[in-house]
């Protein structure tokens, strides 16, 4: 007669046994099944980004707005590997001589993905559309358009409240893009599916996993016809979990963001299973100075002097950026090392003396805060911040305090002047000097920006910069304007970051442009074996020409 | 049981209670005997960190991402710097904070219990109902908004996981006195003519101390994790360069994954770990010894 | 003793205030926080005017009172509002996470109930054994593991170093999901017949609700040995086999059974600590479920979502301690009002 305790143990057994049969017949099952190899019509990219809205009113974030522009077309175009627009839904177009009319000629023939057409009406409601719906890029147009109006079938002019040279340029950012009467509405934002005139077509997105486009073959622009059949974006939400997918060969191609380590240890093995691509993006990261908190010029010249870029470049990125100068990045045109050539590399003697000038001693330390976001900008700010905090305190005149807010926190505090100095960075919504000057040292945007700077000269020269379409005068506009920015220093220039793509063996038409719109069209698989085994840098800035 | 002055009755049941651990017979003797040496362990680690640390933690001492060695037996961080030193020293922050939290939770919960056990009624019965929600809601989601809604800063993240323990302590106390109350020594302290806070303090409160460790060192141990999850979500209140378990594992766990660099993501969590088991083992292991399951009668 | 039905009712009269006040809490708690929910994505380019009228569509600039009424209900009509990130219902954003959370804690709880009942009990028929003791350090250990450190642990050893197992996500990016009929992907591949996707959904489930599993099994083994040493000890076990009850049939009708109950209690009590490991778990492993979503949108300030997660979870909390507490009185006929 057995006791209760041996029926248990009995009776357990059996329930094990019966697990470890399950456990074996699906793990067979599912080593059995592992996914076929993908056809070579597909590549798969992966990304740590995230899509919010694919409605070009409305978009304004990196990865959106980067699908939209593989699916829609705008009137105008950047040249891929160039900051040259060309002709895009709009063959042509003329300025008037007063700089306040653009007159556009719209390309004839081009269908939208649904097959309704495209021709002036729908150009002019698609602007309207923009502005009236006041999506978060709307300001873009809303700020200098005045009016529109349709001239003809194919015809459109566009009335600007004041002449603005780099108009042209916001046309080929994504809230300028036609959108077809047939698929959207006034009432309300198509945050889900897209209809457009471009080389891909939606077919599948699936929020915060991914989504899948499909070529479109009545494309207009046979230049441009992608080569594959099918691209799949997948959604990953850490670094690590996209890199782990690449070696696993889940994904294709790993295009924003991989952590430095990762991306040097790529570059090592370079050309072994993976290619690395490496070119300048055009995003910069600067400090912000209040310039009421911290008021004496020569206290910000100090520590304009006492930064050591450097050290940030090397030790944080890996030497994955580069020292950045003016607040105009290196590559585009009228950019002039305007920091360093005023103030030089890293001055410890001249920030002491003027810390000096300004009053303070060994006994007398200038204490000021400096803040950064944790997540915002990546992992790494709060090694930036110890970095700087390093090096101001080298000059053994400076206590700086490092505090951190969440970035809607930080985005208050500074908007309210409570920070003294600032990590911030900027992604250019137009490629031209002006949207990495005006909105920075204007009056009418320094404060929304946090430094409260305010001067009459500058404002001056930088509205006279948007006036005038010649570039020459421009360009030497623009660069008193970076002069007097290093001399009043309510910014510091830090770095320009570097961006990467990495790929599988095999895959050849990646470009890695400096607008860093990355295009899917161009890619495809190679029948050869092997191609680049080395880093090649592309994408050089060049003159953004005027027609 | 009979009355008992607070001090005798320490004294009693204290010295028995470590002459016991000293030899641990029973499971549970072993539990409290482990867990109060990690407990121990950690604590005197922590303290005298400026004393056994090899190296100044915040500042390089040795090449980037090195790998264990006999100069940095724990390897070193991107920048650095020792990781040793940077385990003895991160177990401050933890600790404070759980240590803190607690005892602001006991502060508030244990003379809220013994009020709203004691006097009962309508009192009682809301203050019941708070408690209950508060409990039956996951601590680290209430802690996470707390931590969100007041900033990350050491007080702040003290005071939100301090919130989450009030009804623990106040549920055991409670119930505790629920059934204290009927006793005869407090009836005959009532009929003596005891007023209501001599009866709490004297009779009712010392009875339940026992029990009040035990969740005590219970609380701490939820209470390290907490703050360990919260720092992992981001929320931490931590400022570099300052070590902190929890930080460095979030901060370094990713590349340990995608390089292999182990170290720098193996020794906090393991850390945190000991800390956790220690004040966990102690608690439980006091737990089976004062509740034992079954008294064999 | 009173029927079932007044149990029931007289528990969901109780339930109705605690809901009240944890809504309440809720609301208070998120409407103080700092940071603007409009701010939270822009890089400072917005133009002031445009925020304001943002904010006005939010009604974000209503005096506090009218919020909350709003917000009551509107909770009431099933209308969680929209986000302030995607401008999209929130609603429909939780539902399309919750049964990505839902797969995960399913399988966790299979793995922690498996382990915790089978450990839990041989721990109870071997009491003052060996295996007891070491089951028992088992289970503080389990408990005291700090998830994202020990799910960091395992993606590195199967995902980077034996590369077998994938480190996140749901599926491999080439696979479409199955039709939706549960919203789990490991049941709606089979009933599609789509042994890929199983395939699939499978190999990436294992790591996090291992994890997870592991994690919870701590709870359940303790509470499974102290309720079945209990329930051994009881008289009416001796009483049955003084009977002669056969012991097969002693374990199952009167042992097994009667430490269940307890059992399934404290399961429902501890489902909020579940949620909470689910979260950690999520996040590690960039499991697309209510947990990351959450921790997101902290991130941005998006009130509204934020207090929809928080909602949501408190909802689960009450209706599950509800039902546990009805299944509970169902089974014992002692607990009635």
């Amino acid at each position: 007669m057995k006791n209760i305790h041996e029926v248990f143990f009995l009776k357990t057994s059996y329930l094990v046994g019966i697990i470890i049969v399950i456990i074996i017949v699906i793990g067979g099952l599912v080593l059995f099944l592992m996914p076929a190899p993908k056809a070579k019509d597909t590549i798969v990219i992966g990304t740590t980004d995230k899509v919010i809205s694919l409605d070009p009113a409305e978009a304004y974030d990196y990865l959106s707005v980067n699908v939209i522009q593989n699916v829609m077309d705008g009137l105008l175009r950047y040249k891929p590997g160039t900051t040259e627009l060309e002709p895009a839904l709009a063959e042509s177009y003329t300025v008037s001589d007063d700089g306040l009319v653009y007159t556009f000629n719209i390309r004839q023939g081009v269908t939208f993905h649904d097959g309704s057409p495209l021709n002036a009406t729908v150009v002019k409601w698609s602007i309207d559309r923009a502005i009236a719906m006041n999506g978060d890029p709307a300001f873009l147009l809303s700020e200098v358009v005045n009016r529109t109006e349709v001239t003809g079938d194919y015809q459109i002019k566009i009335y600007l409240k004041y002449p603005f040279s780099a108009f042209p340029s916001i046309l080929a950012f994504t809230v300028a893009y036609p959108v077809t009467p047939t698929a959207y509405t006034t009432d309300e934002f198509m945050t889900d599916n897209i209809v457009g005139t471009g080389p891909f077509k939606l077919a599948e997105f699936i929020r915060d996993q991914k989504i899948v486009l499909e070529r479109y073959d009545n494309y207009w622009d046979s230049n441009y016809l992608p080569k594959v059949k099918r691209v799949i974006i997948q959604f990953y939400s850490t670094s690590t979990a996209l890199k782990n997918a690449l070696d696993a060969g889940e994904i294709d191609i790993a295009y924003r963001t991989l952590t430095p380590e990762d991306i040097n240890s790529y570059i090592a093995n370079n050309g072994t299973n993976f290619i690395i691509l490496e070119a300048p993006s055009p995003v910069i990261r600067y400090l912000v100075i209040n310039v009421n908190r911290v008021a004496d010029v020569r206290v910000r010249q100090a520590i304009a002097c006492a930064i050591n870029r450097t050290k940030i470049v090397e030790e944080v990125f890996l030497g994955q950026a580069e020292n950045l100068y003016s607040m105009v990045p290196r590559g585009m045109w009228s950019h002039i090392d305007a920091f360093l050539e005023k103030w030089g590399e890293t001055n410890i003697t001249k920030a002491i003396e003027l810390l000096q000038e300004a009053g303070y001693s060994e006994t007398n330390k200038l204490e000021i805060d400096l803040w950064y976001t944790p997540t915002h900008y990546g992992p790494t700010e709060d090694e930036v911040a110890e970095a700087i905090k390093t090096s101001l305190e080298a000059t053994g005149l400076i206590t700086v305090n490092i505090q951190n807010a969440e970035w809607a926190q930080y985005r208050e505090n500074w908007r309210n002047g409570v920070m003294d100095m600032f990590l911030l960075g900027w992604y250019p919504d137009y490629l031209d000097p002006d949207d990495y000057l005006f909105p920075f040292l204007h009056s009418s945007g320094a404060a929304s920006l946090g430094s409260f700077y305010n001067d009459s000269t500058m404002d001056q020269l930088l509205e006279n910069a948007r006036k005038t379409s010649d570039i020459d005068e421009r360009t030497d506009l623009y660069e008193q304007v970076q002069e007097k920015l290093a001399e009043d220093v309510p910014y510091i220039p830090l770095w320009q970051a570097k961006q990467y793509v990495v790929y599988k063996k095999g895959i050849v038409g990646v470009i890695l442009d400096a607008t860093q719109i990355f295009r899917y069209y161009t890619i495809y698989w190679s029948e050869s074996a092997s191609s680049l085994a080395s880093l090649v840098t592309i994408g050089t800035y060049s003159e953004t020409k005027i027609e | 049981m009979f009355a008992m002055s607070l001090s005798s009755y320490l004294r009693e049941n204290l010295i028995d209670l470590i002459k016991r651990i000293r030899r641990p017979k029973t499971e549970e003797e072993w539990f409290i005997a482990i867990g109060g040496s990690l407990i121990l362990f950690i604590i005197l680690m922590t303290i005298f960190a400026s004393f056994i640390s090899p190296y100044d933690p915040t500042i390089p001492s040795g090449g980037s991402y090195q790998p264990p060695s006999w100069e940095h037996p724990m390897g070193t961080d991107k920048y650095g710097r020792d990781m040793l030193s940077r385990i003895i020293w991160g177990g401050r922050i933890p600790l404070a904070i759980g240590l803190v939290a607690t005892i602001f939770s006991f502060a508030v919960g244990v003379p809220l219990g013994l009020i709203s056990g004691y006097i009962g009624g309508a009192l009682d019965r809301i203050l019941s109902l708070v408690m209950d929600s508060i409990y039956s809601f996951p601590g680290l989601i209430l802690a996470i908004a707390l931590a969100a809604l007041l900033g990350p800063s050491i007080m702040n993240v003290t005071l939100a996981i301090a919130v989450i323990y009030v009804p623990t302590f106040f549920r055991v106390v409670r119930g505790q006195v629920l059934s204290i109350k009927e006793e005869l020594y407090v009836t005959a302290a009532i009929a003596i003519g005891a007023n209501k806070w001599t009866v709490m303090g004297k009779y009712v409160f010392p009875n339940t101390i026992p029990n009040i460790v035990i969740v005590f060192s219970l609380s701490i141990a939820d209470a390290i994790l907490t703050e360990a999850g919260l720092s992992f979500l981001g929320l931490g209140p931590v400022i570099p360069p300052t070590p902190d378990w929890a930080y460095d594992l979030q901060k370094w766990y990713g590349v340990a994954v995608s390089q292999g660099y182990w170290w720098l993501a193996f020794w906090p969590g393991f850390f945190i770990m000991l800390a956790v088991l220690g004040f966990s083992m102690f608690g439980e292991g006091l737990n089976e010894k004062l509740n034992p399951l079954l008294r064999e009668k | 003793m009173g029927s079932i039905r007044r149990y029931i009712v007289v528990r969901l009269l109780t339930a109705i205030p605690m809901l009240f006040i944890l809504l309440t809490t809720i609301f208070i708690v998120l409407r103080l926080l700092p940071g603007d929910p409009i701010s939270a994505m822009y890089g400072g380019k917005i133009p002031e005017e445009y925020a304001e009228r943002l904010r006005h569509q939010l009604g974000l600039d209503q005096p506090i009172h009218i919020q909350y009424i709003n917000y009551l209900w509107q909770l009431f009509r099933g209308d969680f509002g929209t986000s302030t990130y995607t401008k999209r219902p929130i609603a429909r954003e939780i539902l399309e996470r919750f049964p990505a959370t839902l797969e995960l804690t399913i399988y966790g709880l299979i793995i922690a109930l498996l382990i915790g009942i089978i450990f839990g009990s041989i721990s109870a028929h071997k009491r003052g054994s060996k295996i007891d003791r070491v089951i028992r350090t088992y289970s503080i250990v389990a408990y005291s593991l700090f998830i994202p450190w020990f799910g960091a642990m395992l993606q590195y050893f199967f995902g980077v170093y034996l590369h077998v197992l994938p480190v996140g996500n749901r599926l491999d990016a080439t696979i479409s999901p199955p039709p939706t009929v549960t919203g789990l992907y490991t049941i709606d591949s089979l009933l599609a017949g789509d042994f890929y996707a199983f395939s699939s959904a499978i190999r990436h489930i294992i790591l996090p609700s291992f994890v997870l599993g592991i994690v919870l099994s701590g709870i359940f083994v303790r509470i499974t040995r102290e309720n079945m040493i209990v329930v051994l000890k009881k008289d009416f076990i001796n009483f049955a086999r003084a009977r002669g009850i056969r012991e097969n049939r002693i374990l199952w009708s009167h042992a097994l059974k009667n430490s269940m109950i307890p059992i399934i209690t404290i399961f429902g009590l501890q489902f909020a600590l579940q949620l909470a490991g689910a979260i950690l778990t999520e996040t590690t492993f960039s499991w697309p479920g209510l947990g990351t979503y959450l921790k997101l949108r902290i991130e941005y300030r998006d009130y509204p979502a934020v207090q929809g997660v928080i909602v949501v979870y408190a909802l689960l909390v009450i209706l599950v301690s509800l039902i546990v507490d009805i299944i509970y009185a169902m089974i014992d006929p002692r607990i009635r009002y």
